[in-house]
């Protein structure tokens, strides 16, 4: 089961670590590992989910990376095409920007202002 | 403060050695994260929600102008240019990178610090008063029992898998700074009507999902017998502690 999956959730995507420097990362459709949450593949359904997450899992794909997971996110089409993932806990929502209390760090901080 | 003697320099330094090979074989492949994670949590090695962090161990939270100085430099050097002292005395960076936290601990044994034991299943940093040793009305320097308990405790073989973490505090005053009945064991030094120094022994407290306050056990300990009465403590906790709610 995935680790932060939404109960019923329809869409999901692949998150991780790298190993060698902790970065949060996303497992794209091309198979790889991806800083930017708008690169991440979204699944829909279990079967799709299933299916990529077997790649992420396998060691071919996941040497470089830890705790590969799966966590729930909004259907794209209620998003603009540029930032289509959404995630739909508030975790995941820290995760892919950075600490809350430090806006200057983490991804958040990378940024391009609007 | 306690200086490192040679032994201590050759303990840090074989740790160090250790942990870079693991490391090494970590990234190679040679080893797999299961197998990896309590070595690096023996390390002081998390993997947080943005990225790892490393917690080094202030044991008591005394801490030297040249150590203080180092931990900056850690930080501007390996970090996001700063630090984060904790409630238990240790100091936390939340943005090492793995390939480069053998390095920092190099640079940490260089100057006596390490990050042993400051996290997984073990005895944690002994925390004391932040008024320790230079308070007037303090019982005893707290300082002193505290580096004891850290000397018995550090690599200790038969407290290494503990059911849980488990930390210890020491008071000196009878204003408990160091909030010890809420630690696994909390030591309060006291005299005894004859004026001799003896120690009150808590057990049990703690904070988290499930807050306690600690029970006495034992009072006005003689000191030369608090070695075998932590002992003790340690197992009956490690025979009879909870292994399934991490």
């Amino acid at each position: 089961m995935a680790q932060h999956a939404t109960k019923g959730a329809r869409f999901h995507a692949i998150t991780a670590n790298r190993l060698d420097n902790g970065e949060v990362v996303y497992f794209d459709a091309q198979k790889n590992w991806q800083s930017d949450i708008a690169r991440a593949a979204v699944l829909d359904g279990a079967d799709a989910l299933d299916a990529l997450m077997i790649e992420a899992l396998s060691s071919r794909f996941s040497q470089t990376v830890v705790d590969v997971y799966a966590f729930a996110v909004d259907d794209p089409a209620n998003h603009d095409a540029n930032a289509p993932v959404h995630p739909l806990s508030v975790r995941e929502i820290i995760r892919a920007a950075g600490p809350t209390i430090r806006l200057d760090l983490g991804k958040q901080a990378d940024a391009p202002r609007a | 403060m306690y200086r490192y003697d040679e032994f201590d320099h050759q303990m840090v330094q074989a740790r160090v050695d250790q942990f870079r090979e693991q490391v090494e074989r970590r990234l190679s492949g040679a080893l797999t994260e299961d197998a990896f994670k309590p070595l690096r949590l023996m390390n002081g090695v998390y993997l947080q929600l943005h990225a790892y962090m490393l917690r080094i161990a202030i044991p008591y939270g005394t801490l030297s102008s040249r150590q203080m100085r180092k931990l900056a430099h850690i930080a501007r050097e390996y970090d996001r240019g700063y630090g984060h002292f904790t409630t238990r005395q240790n100091i936390q960076f939340n943005w090492p990178e793995l390939v480069r936290i053998p390095d920092i601990l190099q640079e940490l044994a260089d100057v006596e610090m390490h990050a042993i034991q400051t996290s997984g299943n073990c005895i944690r940093n002994v925390t004391a008063d932040q008024y320790a040793g230079a308070i007037a009305d303090e019982i005893e320097d707290p300082r002193i029992l505290s580096e004891i308990i850290r000397q018995w405790s550090t690599f200790h073989p038969e407290f290494s898998f503990l059911p849980r973490k488990f930390k210890i505090a020491v008071s000196a005053h009878e204003q408990d700074r160091a909030a010890i009945r809420f630690h696994d064991i909390g030591i309060s030094i006291e005299r005894d009507p004859a004026g001799a120094i003896g120690y009150t022994v808590y057990v049990g407290g703690g904070l988290g999902r499930t807050p306690f306050i600690g029970k006495c056990i034992g009072t006005l300990i003689a000191p030369r017998d608090i070695l075998a009465y932590l002992e003790a403590v340690m197992r009956v906790y490690n025979r009879f502690g909870r292994r399934d709610n991490s």
